[in-house]
């Protein structure tokens, strides 16, 4: 094969980067991501639960998936495995996703770049294709926050995107 | 000159001159310029030169609708191709030259072609250059025909930006309807976005004197400001140019000369086009002369531009808006002359300059012909977007009919071409209420070509298609209209028809005597006009192009001078350090051989499979007998598809009654993942099973090699290590400082290996430990190409290389399930079938060389005797470091009976010999794995 | 028929074009035939010259929907070729491949075969050992082949990406100097005349709304001009080979998917071979009028829509950019789409339907142009005979049953 190592730029320490116009990105480090899968796992999360394109507030909340998956944010410490009590595959993945907060008043145009997005549309899913990628998305804490969890191999890729994406602003 | 400035102001900036060059000569305009209002300003006509029979050609439109004046435009050294004149706006400095002429559009040295135009006809070259070979003739031909020329190099700063946006309602052209619709839209609350693909709105409503008591310029920057205030968004320089599925509509938004232009992937509840109409020609013999022109073109030229393209002028037109256009034209002072075209045949005369226009024994000593046949209504989006279109006879145009989802016509382009009844049928449309039919100030008299007529008379005047070319097209029965525009080329050329395309209908329609809506049209066909390729391309080229996924470790194995390249979609390292590549690899081997390679398996596949039902699923999954598998053990398994055919093959793992780990290969994980979820919904209850793909949770860190055990023995992990207690083919769960460690004794290599999973973030802390440990024993990182060859010698196959689209898994020495296995599992039934019956399937073999033979090439094919019929081929080959001599892999016909066969070997016409062996060379008896 | 050739090209000059005859008549059917071929495509119309030619069949008709040759014989990218792995494909497309080289001869109609040969790209070291493998197997077949290194590639090809920043870095390829393009609507048309010449009616705007079956037989088809009889049907309808099918009532194996196309304005030569690019999912040849004509992959959804759509032709086109960066400000001129029937394992089927009198020529994929003449002709020996041609033989729709697939994709090692 060939030596490549070049032709690849090497992945920078996660910092914040500060664009123009206040847009910021920014490395979030969460306590936890925990991946749990039932029937009805929706129905049956005692935490606040995040679809598009409300603004998630508290700290500990679940993202809607699907129909019986979501991921819980910063929930308790769960044993991985298959819980038969409650019914529900868990899995810890808090090193499976690596997870940017965009913030700014042209946060939403960036991400314009890589999806077809609304916020007048809401969903009760917050997966999303952005850049060819598949990401959670959605609202936090501010209308003009957008909080990404990307698989951690591909978190170059969408931070180079991003990049990519700014100066067209 | 004839063509000239006047005073007129029109919206160019006279205080900023443009000097450019056209074919090697210098000129000057004014920012506001187009290419061609500048050179007709300059007194220039000759702008081109025709595709086939190099006729000269001056402007015909003032805008998209010109087919005649194509330039490559030359500017800070990069040259683009196929600028049309009429569209490109004038930049300082540009180069300009006339495409397909040489050494100028004035005087080109080809020009000698059209003498022979009578043997050059419509689809002349079907009928002959046949003998004695096409090919003796292409390469002429071919010089001859196409237009600009490129550079060579990609283009700098040359990147498109593509967004996606939406808006209720999208007005797509913004002349007087597109404005008023817009506006009114707007106050009533829609969000509302107007394109224009001039960079001044106004559409033709510059040549108007005034409009509700503004003049044009003041009440287009009226409504504009009403738009914007309002809410809405309007788009200069932007052109719609398609509607797709489900109201997505395409907006390429042009910046400065030589950028790309910006994609917009506008979805739209509504849209509204406002797209206007063209004059069409008036067909005519000589009617393709430098100097005959559009009527609206001529409005238009003096409008924006203040260019008056004649003094003794022509005007040849069947509608009733000759008339404004007469006023304005002779308020600049030029001297019209009034034809009626449909009282007599007429006829341009001259050459390269046109001396006037005859009808009957009349002539008319002009030097300018200005032409309409009445307007033809661009109907293109609506035909993308599925509209019907309807024949108005008292038009004389196809106009929108029936409507496709969401779309709405206004203004001209619906056939509206009285400005009060288009601007109350273009608020109302706005507003949101039904446009009430109003009465028509527009009259013409039908004007169409007719055959018969003497002298040559142009139908498409850059393809060169002339009215005896649509009879001979008839003659010869080329009568579907996609016949006579295949046929004769007309439509065809850059301006899609857009001026050719209604008189070749009408042409064929009098020809075969038939009413002509009844010829029907052609197909419209996006873009509206070219885009730049890359306009579809923009960011995602170079690394964003298929990326790459990333390790965890990859700052440690950068630091360990890794030779990093793509394996199965992620970036790996193929060997470390600097030297020889081969050596390197070589020295790899030996290490992992000799003592143990320490190699990041991080991309392996960690699948869970997890609920009641997780046993049922996999075993259904599996070729092989899964249900059987007891906690902490580990089974090696094949994948397949429906077809039998093995599509993954890797370790699946029962870590508890429930709860399974699928270890699929590092290419496959998204395939595996896809194919699992796929399975869990189809035939399986999908509320008892479920699949966390957790690959990226998990980063691996393999050591592989007799001092194995020794090395893991130093991390302080509390496992009894003993053959006896943590045999192959089992699992070990444990936990350091609080973070589980899952540790795996499966091989890869046919030595001892334990793969050692940890979550990612703390893979670096693993993997210095583990190198640390390894460093006594003389152990070393290795990378993929040093694997690829420890797992050859022993034999272990790779999905894809060492098997094909047609390799099952008995080919592959596992025969059990096949005839065992009575659940059923995917693939099960297409196991039976005559051709996995058959005793000649190409099965996996070893192949070995004679003493001291070089290494047999990969791809090279196993032969019968007679040379004539492949047998197989080598699928992995190596020098085998750990052996000293050549070992290698292959799918072979009856492989599994030909064990000892010599067999021929051919490689690019070379026979060489190999012996069948077993597909293992490195501890048959497996003592090292074991150990 | 006035022959072509360019002593009559010059005669006609000389008096105004008016000596030629029609290309072919615009007869009104008869109510029955010997043999009834549904779609007046170019496998449709070289069959029945075939029939007439080879087999002396000439009371033949061709119905058509639309206008001949307006279904995937004109929306095709024209390209011609037989670098096939497995014998069987390779037997076939090389047989067309070899018609092809005397067919404007044969028909007397220029179909303008230019054999300026077919480059596919291989980009790393796994890619050339498999292109090895296939330029060995085509030599084995019988078909040329060269193995080419970068600088080779880079001579046929100067275009592409040579560049450090090439995603893809080219380290050679496999080259057909036989392969090529052909004018696409000449090869309609000159068997069309061919045909025509021979006494086969071929008839336009004429769409079969209904098969006509007796005891258990297909007899006929009811048209929208009427009835129309005849021992032998056949169906040559690419694109909508399940719509027939399913008036049979018998399940074909078939999915249709939209193919989409792509030509730019007209240049100046920048290109002398046609050129694959795998990994970018893109070729690219040009065309004797100067436009670049760009094919890719299916679009990813089922569909009858012979229209484009934006995101696969972004695929296709940045594909194209990436690949060839110099034409990043080329513009495109026009795209479109054909509709392509595509079996399970991407080859052709060629044999009777299921329903007796009635028999299938169709799931071409997106191959069906380059083996137009050699499907014309095998399925013209089999409506004659009732039997395979040995090299029709392997197509034969009993191939799903038995699993003798003949999956090319499957060679390239992708398991699927």
């Amino acid at each position: 094969m060939r030596d490549d190592s070049k032709k690849w730029d090497a992945p920078g320490a996660p910092t914040t980067l500060e664009m123009s116009d206040g847009l910021t990105i920014t490395p979030v480090q969460l306590a936890r991501q925990t991946l749990l899968s039932g029937v009805d796992v929706l129905g049956r999360t005692q935490h606040p639960i995040a679809a598009w394109s409300g603004v998630v507030t508290a700290q500990t909340y679940a993202l809607s998936l699907r129909r019986d998956r979501v991921l819980l944010v910063n929930g308790p410490a769960l044993a991985d495995g298959w819980h038969g009590d409650i019914a529900q595959a868990v899995s810890d993945v808090s090193d499976c996703y690596s997870v940017f907060d965009i913030r700014g008043d042209r946060a939403f145009s960036v991400l314009k770049r890589g999806a077809e997005l609304r916020l007048d549309v809401p969903s009760k899913s917050v997966a999303r294709l952005l850049f060819g990628l598949g990401v959670f998305l959605y609202r936090f804490e501010a209308t003009d926050t957008f909080r990404v969890h990307v698989f951690r191999g591909q978190a170059e890729t969408f931070f180079k995107s991003l990049k990519f994406a700014f100066p067209s602003l | 000159m004839t063509s000239h400035r006047t005073d007129r102001a029109g919206l160019i900036d006279r205080t900023q001159p443009r000097n450019f060059t056209f074919d090697g000569k210098a000129y000057r305009g004014f920012e506001g310029d187009t290419l061609a209002s500048a050179l007709l300003a300059n007194g220039v006509r000759v702008m081109g030169r025709s595709f086939k029979y190099h006729r000269p050609r001056g402007p015909w439109g003032a805008w998209v609708d010109d087919p005649n004046a194509i330039m490559t435009v030359t500017l800070d050294g990069r040259s683009f191709p196929n600028c049309p004149a009429a569209t490109t706006p004038l930049v300082e400095d540009m180069q300009a030259r006339a495409v397909n002429a040489w050494p100028s559009a004035a005087f080109d040295i080809k020009a000698g072609l059209d003498l022979f135009h009578r043997w050059l006809g419509a689809g002349f070259y079907y009928k002959t250059f046949m003998w004695p070979d096409w090919h003796l003739f292409e390469p002429m031909i071919r010089k001859m025909a196409g237009l600009g020329d490129i550079s060579r190099d990609a283009p700098k700063n040359y990147t498109a930006d593509q967004v996606h946006d939406h808006c209720e309602v999208l007005v797509i052209g913004g002349g007087a309807a597109g404005l008023a619709c817009a506006r009114a839209a707007a106050e009533a609350g829609r969000g509302v976005v107007l394109v224009d693909d001039h960079p001044i709105f106004g559409g033709g409503l510059h040549q108007s004197v005034q409009i509700e008591d503004r003049t044009p310029s003041e009440w287009i920057a009226d409504q504009l400001a009403a738009i914007m205030g309002a809410g809405g968004r309007v788009l200069p320089t932007t052109t719609a140019f398609g509607v797709y599925d489900h109201g997505l509509v395409g907006l390429a938004e042009y910046g400065a000369f030589g950028t790309a232009p910006h994609l917009h992937r506008m979805r739209a509840d509504r849209i509204v086009l406002a797209t206007g109409a063209l004059d069409r020609p008036v067909t005519f013999a000589g009617n393709d002369r430098p100097g005959v022109m559009a009527v609206d073109a001529a409005c238009e030229y003096l409008a924006r531009y203040g260019v008056l393209v004649g003094r003794r002028i022509a005007l040849a037109s069947n509608n009733s808006l000759a008339d404004a256009a007469e006023a304005m034209l002779t308020q600049a002072g030029a001297k019209i002359t009034r034809i009626s075209p449909q009282d007599g045949a007429i006829r341009a005369l001259g050459g390269k300059q046109l001396k006037g226009l005859a009808q009957g024994l009349r002539r008319h000593e002009v030097d300018t012909v200005l032409a309409s046949g009445g307007l033809t209504p661009l109907v293109h989006l609506w035909r993308h977007a599925g509209g019907k279109l309807d024949w108005c006879a008292a038009r004389q145009a196809f106009l929108p009919g029936a409507a496709p989802d969401g779309m709405v016509a206004i203004g001209a382009a619906n056939g509206t071409f009285d400005l009060d009844q288009a601007l109350s049928e273009a608020r109302a449309i706005g507003a949101g209420n039904a446009s009430d039919a109003a009465a028509r100030t527009y009259s013409l008299t039908p004007l169409w070509p007719e055959p018969g007529d003497k002298g040559r008379q142009w139908i498409d005047f850059q393809h060169d298609v002339t009215l005896k070319d649509v009879e001979l097209a008839a003659r010869e029965n080329y009568v579907s209209v996609e016949h006579l525009k295949r046929y004769t080329t007309l439509g065809m050329a850059s301006d899609q028809g857009k001026t050719s395309n209604m008189a070749g209908l009408a042409a064929m329609a009098a020809i075969q005597d038939r009413p002509l809506p009844e010829v029907g049209t052609t197909t419209f066909r996006p873009p509206f006009v070219p885009v730049p390729f890359e306009m579809y391309h923009g960011h995602h080229g170079k690394q964003l192009w298929h990326p790459l996924k990333r390790l965890a470790l990859e700052p440690q194995h950068r630091a360990a001078g890794a030779a990093l390249g793509e394996y199965g979609g992620w970036l790996r390292p193929g060997w470390y350090g600097t030297g020889n590549r081969g050596d390197l690899i070589r020295r790899e081997v030996l290490s992992a051989r000799n003592a143990a390679g320490i190699f990041d398996a991080s991309p392996l596949g960690k699948i869970e499979v997890m609920g009641p039902d997780a046993e049922d699923f996999v075993n259904f999954i599996y070729y092989n007998t899964i249900r059987t598998l007891k906690p902490g053990n580990i089974r090696y398994g094949f994948m397949l598809t429906e077809g039998g055919i093995v599509m993954d093959d890797g370790v699946i793992a029962r870590l508890t009654e429930n709860r399974f780990v699928i270890s699929c290969s590092s290419g496959h994980v998204d395939s595996v993942r896809e194919h699992l979820e796929a399975w869990r919904q189809d035939g399986n209850n999908p509320d008892r099973i479920f699949i966390h793909d957790l690959t990226q949770q998990w980063s691996t860190v393999t050591i592989t090699g007799p001092k194995a055990r020794d090395i893991l023995a130093k991390l302080p992990l509390g496992l009894d290590l003993s053959a006896q207690a943590f045999p192959h083919m089992t699992v070990q769960e444990t936990q350091r400082e609080e973070t589980p460690i899952r540790i795996a004794r499966v091989s890869f290599t046919g030595d001892i290996s334990y793969e050692i999973s940890i979550r990612s973030s703390r893979a670096s802390d693993l993997w210095d430990k583990v190198v640390a440990a390894g460093e006594p024993h003389g152990a070393t990182p290795i990378g993929i190409e040093a694997l690829s060859i420890l797992r050859a010698e022993k034999g272990y196959i790779m999905v894809g290389k060492d098997t094909d689209g047609e390799t099952m898994p008995h080919d592959l020495g596992i025969t059990i399930p096949r005839l065992k296995k009575k659940p059923a599992y995917i693939g099960d039934r297409s196991l039976h079938s005559d051709k996995a019956n058959l005793p000649d399937r190409k099965a996996l073999v070893g192949l070995a060389v004679g003493d001291g033979d070089k290494v047999l090439p990969t791809g090279a094919h196993i032969v019968d005797g007679t040379l004539s019929r492949s047998l197989g081929y080598v699928t992995s080959s190596y020098d085998s470091p750990t052996l000293g001599h050549p070992v290698a892999l292959g799918l072979l016909e009856n492989g599994s009976a030909r064990t000892g066969e010599i067999v021929s070997v051919w490689h690019m016409g070379e026979t060489r010999q190999a012996t069948v062996c077993a597909a293992c060379f490195f501890d048959p008896e497996g003592e090292r794995l074991h150990a | 028929m006035t022959r072509y050739s360019a002593f009559t090209v010059f005669r006609e000059g000389l008096r105004g074009q008016k000596g030629w005859d029609k290309a072919w008549r615009s007869p009104v059917p008869k109510p029955a035939y010997d043999v009834v071929i549904i779609g007046a495509g170019g496998h449709g119309l070289a069959t029945a010259y075939y029939l007439a030619k080879n087999h002396g069949i000439k009371d033949v008709a061709v119905i058509e929907k639309g206008w001949l040759g307006g279904g995937n014989t004109g929306r095709n990218t024209t390209v011609i070729r037989s670098n096939y792995f497995y014998p069987e494909s390779a037997a076939l497309y090389d047989f067309s491949v070899r018609l092809y080289e005397n067919l404007s001869r044969e028909l007397n109609y220029n179909v303008m075969f230019s054999q300026r040969g077919m480059v596919v790209t291989a980009h790393s070291e796994p890619e050339m050992e498999m292109a090895a493998r296939q330029v060995n197997a085509m030599r084995l077949n019988g078909v040329d082949a060269e193995f080419l290194d970068r600088d080779q590639v880079r001579k046929l090809a100067p275009l592409l990406n040579y560049g450090p920043d090439m995603r893809y870095p080219i380290h050679g390829g496999v080259f057909q100097p036989r392969a090529g393009t052909g004018r696409h609507d000449a090869v309609a048309w000159g068997f069309a005349r061919a045909a025509d010449a021979q006494g086969v009616d071929i008839i336009q705007n004429c769409q079969v709304l209904e098969l006509l079956t007796e005891g258990g037989r297909c007899v006929g088809v009811r048209t929208s001009q009427g009835e129309i009889r005849a021992s032998a049907i056949g169906a040559t309808v690419a694109g909508h080979s399940s719509v027939i099918a399913d008036m049979a009532q018998v399940d074909l194996p078939i999915t249709s998917y939209a193919l989409q196309a792509f030509v730019s304005e007209p240049l100046k030569p920048v290109l002398d071979t046609v050129v694959l690019c795998p990994p970018f999912g893109t070729y690219i040849s040009q065309s004797d009028k100067g436009g670049l004509v760009i094919g890719g992959g299916l679009d990813r959804v089922p569909s009858y829509g012979q229209r484009g759509n934006l995101p696969m032709q972004e695929a296709v086109l940045a594909g194209l950019v990436e690949m060839m960066p110099a034409l990043a400000s080329v513009k495109l001129l026009r795209h479109w789409a054909g509709i392509v029937d595509v079996t399970p394992d991407s080859s052709p089927i060629i044999g009777p339907s299921g329903l007796e009198g009635l028999y299938l020529n169709c799931g071409w994929g997106t191959g069906g142009f380059k083996a137009i003449p050699a499907g014309g002709y095998l399925f013209a020996h089999l409506l004659a005979t009732g039997h395979h041609h040995d090299l029709s033989r392997p197509f034969d729709p009993v191939r799903f049953t038995t699993g003798h697939l003949i999956d090319e994709g499957a060679a390239s090692g992708i398991a699927h």
